[in-house]
């Protein structure tokens, strides 16, 4: 039986297999990690769209790339560059300007205050996506998805101190959007303030690291 | 969650903006079949695997395809113990993210199915709402913590971890949801564990402990419904404090 080692190999024994000719090991990480691959490119992309042509194109290529895999870094932050990268690549292409979507929507929890959260997600999701690519790259991979700053390092390729820089002046960026759309301090908003934030935020965040 | 600082708050509403759903139906068929044709064209027999594919019976695709819904609830004799005593933990702690959903088949959470990429994403699901909700009266735990206050070498890990997963109630609750960083909820384990390169396994117990003298945790974590167990000490951030995990043998 098969089914039974490729499901207790780890990531790493997987692309080996994979890299010698396995025709299962890759079905294998990829059922493992699309879901994860998936959550990272709509908040990348920031469009769902984009997001599954990227995750769909990203995982063709770390099929057909498999043997540039040298194993230094984690399978994971591997995956985490090419669909990054591919997400890159496609939003550049595809839509210079961020555009808010019914997805922000969509996700909004149902609760009694489901109004004001719409509203303050559809502020961040625009602020977010009004940054510099750079530190919405590193924010969506810290700040959304929890990767440790040291690995989002590796999958953006460059050192961890500008990881937390992109991240910190992101942040403020964010803030500032967030305030000058009427929201307080955690995203409230406040009682005089209109629903529609569409258009009125311009966080650049400082144009370098 | 990181060693960066966040000041701002800004952290929060960025992770309420995360993903979670998993990978929708349709896109998913779309990627295995192109997976299967490269496959197929690796292999330098596109007619047959691709064909093969379209029944989801090729080989390529024998390994990934999605067992029916995973069962939450161990077979083994541990069973009772952990879920019983994560209910006391989640009572005494509060902490309602670590329910996982039980949806009558016995399904992973959403979330938890969006994090692991695993088998808990039944397949009758796959045409279901992302967005769709458990119900608050469906939900069981989903893992145990604990705060043993054991100081662990890498010894005596796995004999250590093989106490706490066979009866975990033995051991105090944990009351300082600080020292969990991330694993406060099933979906930040279920992160953890795909950092870890194991994101089809599932936790069941935590344990607050110290190792060689560092703070940390001892995430353990088996292959539902009956693989293997294992054991990582890593940090609340879920780095690795030691390489590599240690097997646990199982009563």
């Amino acid at each position: 039986m098969t089914i039974p080692s490729l499901a207790e190999d780890d990531d790493r024994a997987l692309m080996r297999r994979h890299a010698g000719g396995d025709p299962e090991a890759f079905g294998e990480l990829y059922r493992r990690h699309r879901d994860r691959m998936w959550a990272v490119a709509v908040g990348v992309c920031g469009d769902r769209e984009l997001a599954a042509e990227a995750v769909q194109d990203a995982f063709i290529s770390a099929f057909r790339r498999a043997d540039t895999y040298r194993g230094d870094a984690a399978v994971t932050t591997w995956l985490h560059r090419i669909v990054v990268n591919a997400c890159i690549d496609l939003t550049r292409r595809a839509r210079p300007t961020s555009e808010l979507s019914d997805d922000v929507i969509r996700l909004a929890p149902a609760t009694p205050d489901a109004t004001g959260r719409v509203d303050t997600r559809l502020a961040v999701h625009e602020a977010l996506h009004g940054l510099p690519e750079a530190q919405r790259l590193a924010l969506v991979l810290v700040d959304m998805h929890a990767v440790p700053v040291a690995e989002a390092a590796e999958i953006l390729q460059v050192a961890p101190g500008t990881v937390k820089s992109r991240c910190s002046r992101g942040r403020e960026a964010i803030g500032r959007a967030l305030r000058d759309a009427g929201f307080g301090a955690e995203g409230t908003s406040r009682p005089s303030d209109s629903s529609d934030t569409s258009g009125r935020t311009n966080p650049q965040g400082g144009g370098h690291d | 969650m990181t060693d960066n600082q966040d000041p701002t708050g800004m952290r929060h509403l960025l992770a309420s903006l995360k993903e979670s759903g998993p990978m929708p139906a349709d896109l998913n068929d779309r990627i295995r079949a192109s997976l299967a044709d490269e496959q197929a064209a690796r292999a330098g027999d596109a007619g047959d695997a691709a064909a093969g594919d379209a029944d989801g019976e090729s080989g390529f695709w024998g390994a990934m395809d999605e067992p029916g819904p995973t069962p939450l609830r161990r077979r083994r004799p541990v069973a009772p113990w952990i879920l019983g005593a994560a209910a006391a933990t989640v009572i005494a702690l509060g902490v309602g993210g670590l329910m996982l959903k039980n949806g009558g088949g016995q399904e992973a959470s959403s979330d938890a199915a969006a994090q692991s990429g695993s088998s808990a994403q039944p397949t009758a699901d796959r045409g279901a709402p992302a967005d769709a909700t458990p119900s608050a009266d469906s939900e069981v735990p989903a893992f145990v913590i604990t705060a043993s206050g054991a100081d662990y070498s890498k010894a005596t890990l796995a004999d250590g971890a093989a106490k706490l997963l066979d009866n975990p109630t033995e051991f105090p609750d944990n009351t300082d949801d600080k020292a969990l960083g991330t694993m406060t909820t099933a979906a930040g384990a279920t992160d953890c564990l795909a950092r870890l390169g194991q994101p089809q396994m599932q936790a069941v117990v935590i344990d607050v402990a110290r190792f060689d003298g560092k703070d940390g945790l001892l995430l353990i974590a088996e292959s539902l419904p009956d693989g293997p167990s294992r054991a990582w000490a890593v940090t609340s951030g879920c780095e690795p404090i030691w390489p590599n995990p240690v097997k646990v043998r199982t009563s």
